[in-house]
């Protein structure tokens, strides 16, 4: 099984403004409406594949569920290369 | 873990490079080693004659008459539950059977060799459709018509088979993807391709007319007539890939209409079992899912090797049929079988998803991470034994066998 991707850069511990408290017209909004997307996608590679195909930058994060909540299998996963 | 991936890269090298052909078809008694009389070798995992399901007990009754060992199905049945019979899995005799699929002495078998490693494989033919001894019928025309198969059609076959020197079955089954076969619940492409190739044979050595127009006439009105070889290749391209320590693919995926069972490479021949799921699909004019059995059979070897629900980019139709909605979700079942699988083979490839090949070697890693289980499709046999086929559908394997054979699997590594 191919190793984990991991997602590089800055973490983002704030949440992010509500639409409440960042009304659109604010320069961030703006700035994000006209410069390129900048994507990140979690999960199924397929949709990051798509993007990529349009031309898009994106930055995989491979990730599932674990496996039904259950600790021992996800532990056993992890020491099996799951 | 590298030995997991290793392993992993040594069994996918030894499925694809399996190389079945159909080289005769055999009275049991002479091809299988060690069946013997009294013996009923049958679908699915272990399982006593008690829990067995109706069609499964139908389909006993019926055999026990066919092989002499009871006058009628009333004593055939007392018979079976006397003690008097052995019970094996197919599996445990380098065999398999659709549905009910039991095997015994006086049946015959197709016999595909995997020359690339010189083991065989075996499975009877298959009855045709409408009412058969797979799905559980065990009355007169059921029984006669397997007297005709074992003491006619068989010693034609085989007539044929050695006329040719044997038939190579990868190639068909490649040829058969492009046309929109996936050899599970469809085989109409598979099974014309094996006509062609069986009729000048049998025309060169079958010298009595009427007998020949029977036979292929037999042949050329069963569009499943490939299913059963599409088994036997299944168990002949996948036992080899057994045994291999560290390995953490599913050599066996099989069902006996009770339980579902796994066999894992790394663990042999041990089985990984869990209550059977009800599929879900489409029902013939006047049954519904009230006359469903659980699922059953050893079909799911199709499946295992890459073919039947992980191939159903390639058979559109079958989705309709199946009732598993049209071809983009056929493309989407494919696609999700790719999620647990470590490897596409390059010798079956589908037009669909641009020559993709078949998603190959099912992890049980990461059917245990993602929650992706097999698709599989399926006949619906109706609960109650004699009756037959009701229906077409998907089942899913059930995700706590592959749980189970993950826990089992660490525990043969040292890992807990």
């Amino acid at each position: 099984m191919p190793p984990k991707k991991t997602v590089g850069g800055e973490s983002t511990s704030q949440p992010a403004p509500s639409a409440e408290h960042k009304p659109a017209g604010e320069p961030g909004v703006s700035s994000l409406l006209a410069a390129p997307p900048r994507v990140v996608n979690v999960g199924l590679e397929g949709f990051a594949d798509d993007l990529r195909g349009q031309g898009v930058s994106v930055i995989q994060l491979d990730w599932a569920p674990p496996p039904a909540g259950d600790a021992k299998l996800a532990s056993l996963l992890a020491k099996l290369g799951g | 873990m590298e030995q997991i991936e290793t392993a992993n890269r040594q069994a996918l090298e030894r499925i694809l490079a399996g190389e079945p052909v159909l080289v005769d078809v055999l009275p049991a008694a002479q091809a299988i080693a060690g069946l013997e009389e009294r013996t009923i070798l049958h679908a699915g995992p272990p399982i006593e004659w008690e829990r067995m399901c109706g069609p499964l007990r139908g389909a006993v009754a019926g055999i026990c008459v066919f092989e002499g060992w009871a006058a009628d199905l009333a004593a055939a049945e007392e018979l079976a539950g006397s003690g008097e019979i052995a019970f094996h899995p197919n599996h445990h005799f380098d065999a398999v059977g659709p549905m009910t699929g039991l095997t015994t002495r006086g049946q015959a078998v197709l016999v595909v060799e995997n020359r690339a490693f010189g083991n065989r494989a075996y499975c009877t033919l298959n009855e045709g459709l409408g009412k058969v001894m797979r799905f559980g019928g065990n009355d007169a025309e059921v029984l006669e018509r397997l007297r005709w198969i074992s003491g006619t059609l068989a010693p034609a076959l085989s007539a044929a088979l050695r006329h040719l020197g044997g038939i190579d079955l990868k190639q068909i089954v490649a040829r058969g993807l492009s046309m929109g076969d996936e050899m599970h619940q469809r085989n109409v492409a598979c099974s014309s391709l094996m006509l062609r190739q069986l009729a000048p044979a049998l025309a060169a050595t079958c010298h009595d007319s009427a007998l020949l127009e029977r036979i292929l006439a037999f042949i050329a009105g069963n569009d499943q007539f490939f299913l059963n070889l599409a088994m036997a290749l299944g168990k002949a391209v996948m036992d080899p890939v057994g045994g291999i320590a560290g390995c953490s693919l599913v050599t066996a995926m099989t069902r006996n209409g009770t339980d579902f069972g796994i066999r894992v490479s790394a663990t042999g021949g041990r089985w990984f079992t869990a209550p059977v799921e009800m599929p879900e699909g489409l029902y013939f004019p006047g049954f519904s899912a009230a006359d469903a059995n659980p699922d059953l059979g050893d079909s799911t070897i199709v499946e295992t090797v890459g073919l039947g629900g992980f191939a159903m980019a390639a058979a559109p139709a079958v989705a309709g049929f199946v009732g598993a909605g049209g071809s983009q979700d056929a493309l989407n079942y494919t696609r999700s079988m790719g999620e647990i699988t470590c490897g596409q083979n390059p010798h079956w490839t589908i037009p669909a998803l641009d020559f993709a090949g078949v998603p190959t070697g099912i992890d049980i890693r990461r059917v245990v991470e993602s929650g992706i289980v097999p698709v599989i499709n399926t006949g619906i046999a109706h609960r109650e034994p004699g009756i037959g086929q009701v229906g077409a559908g998907i089942v899913r394997a059930p995700l706590a066998c592959f749980e189970e054979a993950l826990v089992a699997l660490g525990e043969s590594l040292g890992v807990a």
